[in-house]
């Protein structure tokens, strides 16, 4: 199929926790402006394999490519510390489950979402701090609170301030990992309602772990079910949910809550 | 049995000198880059100059001429203390003039007198890392300098501006060397930082208890970083010394009475008897 | 009617396997073959449970067919769904089809006006213009304006599926396909959407839908294909 081609492709991926894999055989492609959701219950491998994507943990078996802005693929499990950094810095993002992982929790607001700009060069106060007022707008953060600590946020707040430190330098690639468990429901609401709204505006790529199915047909486009360390099976979101193959997707599946 | 003592030049034996010139000799080709270094045990507690007297003892001559000073004082208790120290065991002529010094320990200031060439001027230093209070990890504060990743120390300037309206720092004042890396100057006050930059010295930086050596060879760029629109601004005094008279300098202020009277006068002592000696001088030949 | 239909399936087979019930497999449909083509409204008809929504949603590519052919011919040509990849069938709903269902399933806390809006906004229209287009819509659905910033999920069953048909008939797209979308409609909102499907009919739009409300379906039908005819032999138990 003619079109861009893909940013990520997976092959074979594995990583080895000593004799035991967390995560095996997976292949998965993604696409600019695409939404993939990896679901799975605990022990599945889905967060092994966000951190095997993410560069956080060694890929032991398999390749990872990456095309950069540049238009350049990446084998990712060759690349220097520096060169992943530098992806990091300007291409990639990761919200993590908890908020204080993924922010300074002593540094205000607007350090916080200011500090990529900052690690990328920028020099002139006066723009640093504008461009962090208007993302504090964007993720529905009063602008009053620039100042404040995110020990003084709520857990929504927190995550919705990791999203704006992540998004303040136009990353293509953005990984979640389980970004609205452990919030309130109506709170749960409005974060992927933000997150649609931004994948939408910015074209993000996602890759969002979350064992929350309800979260992966409302905000992603693809979806790949987990168990035990491999891939079950993945297609259209919809699909998976509404026409389950797999004997483990129909449990899943089945296994939803409904009011 | 009563032979008086015999020490080694500076005290330490060769091979601790050999490796702190090593170590010296690093930190003068990477400019700003701390190089760790086996710091020795010497007659003080760490805490009090072990880095500085390490330094010191691995370049001094029995030709060189010391000058120690403190806060930029030659009289404090260990300004004495570490002058007579070196004068004993280096066997070395000292001073208190800034001129007339080959070599230069110092704490905490750098001397009003500019430096020139073929002086070397040693630091003590408490915290190597200008990064340590805003990332306590040195695993992490290693990669940073490695990667060149400095925006966590303009988060802190940021955090200033956002929080006084401008940058608090007034000492240890961080700076950019050679336009690479982000270095401690030790806890000078800011008002000297200019003074780091293309100076004709030598500026070697000592830290025992953390042990780490660096260097900025003569004639190097020292950037103390700032905001465009925030930029770096050294201290001001808007009085001058009022025992010498002399403006532009860093000034003490010294408490005079119960009821908390102060006067404000030089921080560099040798500099302020000086400037006193030439004001009575002058007075005299006009009179 | 003798360009090439707008949705063509043929041989369509589907079989639900049930693991959870010891791999009871569920035989919908064999052998399925229709065509709609520009400017038809084609009903499905038959009993309860024969499988009718099944075939919308194979369509759809919300279900997989196990075997069999189903092109709908597109902006860009004609493409074959059953088979193709996640990234095929999202371009095929943007760009070909859209599916009205029987209720309104959308995003928490959204205004009513920005759901209507939105397909329109994701195929490029400017905002304030695809706004326009959607309360206007919306305006000749009879919900009142007071609610068109509020999100749907305090409206009744039957404001709701309103705002789920004005969302689903604003693009304009060749084929549509309307899973029982007047069931919780009164009489005159019922006649509104006759109006709205005779006004897709007259600009070439392709319709397939179910309809169980006998005198919709005679009023918006040009065919009905009895879905009973492609049953497959008795379910077959493990």
């Amino acid at each position: 199929m003619s079109g861009p081609a893909p940013l990520l492709q997976v092959r074979g991926a594995g990583h080895r926790y000593g004799d035991r894999f967390g995560c095996r055989d997976v292949d998965l492609d993604l696409w600019p402006g695409e939404v993939l959701a990896v679901v799975g219950e605990s022990g599945s491998g889905k967060s092994t394999l966000l951190g095997v994507l993410a560069q956080r943990l060694d890929l032991t078996e398999g390749s990872v490519r990456y095309r950069t802005a540049e238009d350049e693929v990446l084998e990712l499990g060759e690349l220097s510390e520096s060169a992943v950094r530098r992806l990091w810095r300007s291409e990639w993002g990761f919200v993590h489950q908890d908020a204080a992982d993924g922010l300074r929790m002593h540094v205000s607001a607007g350090g916080n979402v200011g500090e990529p700009l900052m690690t990328n060069g920028w020099r002139n106060y006066g723009e640093i701090r504008a461009v962090a007022s208007e993302w504090l707008r964007r993720v529905e953060i009063p602008e009053d609170r620039i100042d404040d600590h995110p020990t003084t946020f709520s857990g929504g707040m927190r995550q919705r301030l990791q999203i704006a430190r992540n998004l303040v330098v136009s990353p293509r690639l953005v990984f979640m990992d389980e970004p609205t468990s452990g919030l309130d429901v109506s709170v749960q609401a409005r974060l992927l309602d933000l997150l649609r709204t931004l994948v939408h505006e910015f074209g993000l790529a996602v890759v969002i772990v979350t064992h929350d199915l309800a979260v992966a047909r409302l905000i992603s486009h693809r979806t790949v079910v987990m168990k035990g360390g491999r891939v079950i099976e993945s297609g259209l979101t919809d699909r998976v949910l509404d026409d389950p193959h797999a004997p483990y997707t129909q449990l899943l599946v089945s296994s939803i809550l409904q009011g | 049995m009563n032979e008086p003592i015999t020490y080694n030049t500076g005290y330490l034996d060769e091979q601790t000198k050999r490796m702190i010139r090593r170590a010296l000799l690093k930190a003068v080709a990477v400019p700003g880059f701390q190089v760790p270094f086996a710091s020795r045990e010497v007659p003080m507690p760490r805490g009090w100059g072990t880095g500085g007297v390490q330094v010191t003892a691995a370049v001094i001559g029995e030709d060189d001429v010391l000058k120690v000073i403190d806060q930029g004082a030659d009289d404090t208790t260990n300004a004495v203390s570490i002058r007579s120290f070196f004068a004993t065991v280096a066997r070395v002529r000292t001073t208190t003039r800034t001129d007339e010094a080959t070599l230069v320990q110092t704490r905490h200031r750098i001397p009003e007198t500019p430096l020139a060439a073929g002086q070397i001027i040693v630091y003590q230093v408490p915290v190597p890392e200008p990064l340590r209070f805003l990332e306590p990890r040195e695993t992490e504060t290693r990669r940073l300098h490695a990667l060149e990743d400095y925006g966590l120390m303009y988060v802190k300037l940021y955090e200033d501006i956002a929080r006084y309206g401008h940058i608090a720092k007034t000492y240890d004042y961080p700076v950019l060397v050679n336009g690479r890396y982000l270095m401690a100057p030790s806890p000078i006050p800011s008002f000297d930082n200019p003074k780091m930059h293309d100076n004709p010295a030598l500026q070697l930086f000592g830290a025992g208890r953390e042990k780490r050596i660096y260097a900025v060879p003569p004639h190097t760029s020292v950037e103390s970083l700032g905001f465009e629109d925030h930029p770096f601004e050294p201290q001001r005094f808007d009085r001058p010394c009022e025992i010498c008279g002399s403006s532009g300098v860093y000034l003490d202020e010294v408490i005079t009475d119960d009821a908390g009277g102060a006067v404000f006068v030089c921080s560099d002592t040798d500099h302020c008897e000086r400037a006193s000696l030439a004001g009575a001088e002058d007075e005299e030949a006009r009179a | 009617m003798t360009e090439d239909p707008v949705l063509t399936v043929s041989a369509v087979e589907k079989t639900f396997t049930m693991h959870l019930q010891g791999g009871q497999r569920l035989p919908v449909v064999a052998g399925l073959e229709l065509a709609v083509h520009r400017g038809e409204c084609v009903v499905l008809g038959g009993s309860s449970g024969a499988g009718k929504s099944t075939i919308l949603k194979m369509v759809y590519g919300n279900y997989t067919a196990d075997t069999g052919r189903i092109v709908v011919r597109g902006p860009s040509g004609p493409v074959e769904l059953v088979g193709a990849d996640a990234r095929q069938v999202l371009a095929a709903r943007r760009d070909t089809m859209g599916y009205v269902s029987q209720f309104l399933r959308c995003v928490p806390r959204v205004p009513a006006l920005e759901i209507v809006a939105e397909p329109l906004v994701e195929r490029g229209v400017p905002a304030p213009l695809a706004r326009e287009r959607a309360a206007a819509m919306l305006t000749r659905l009879s919900i009142p304006e007071r609610l068109w910033s509020l999100p749907p999920a305090t409206f009744s069953g039957g404001e709701q599926q309103r705002v789920n048909i004005a969302r689903g008939f604003l693009p304009d797209l060749p084929l549509l396909l309307l899973d029982e979308p007047t069931a919780s409609l009164d009489g005159r909102n019922r006649d509104v959407v006759v109006g709205l499907v005779a006004e897709k009919r007259a600009a070439g739009v392709g319709m397939l839908g179910i309809f169980h409300d006998t005198e919709v379906r005679a009023a918006v039908a040009d065919r009905v294909v009895d879905v009973e005819a492609f049953a497959p032999r008795a379910a077959v138990a493990v």
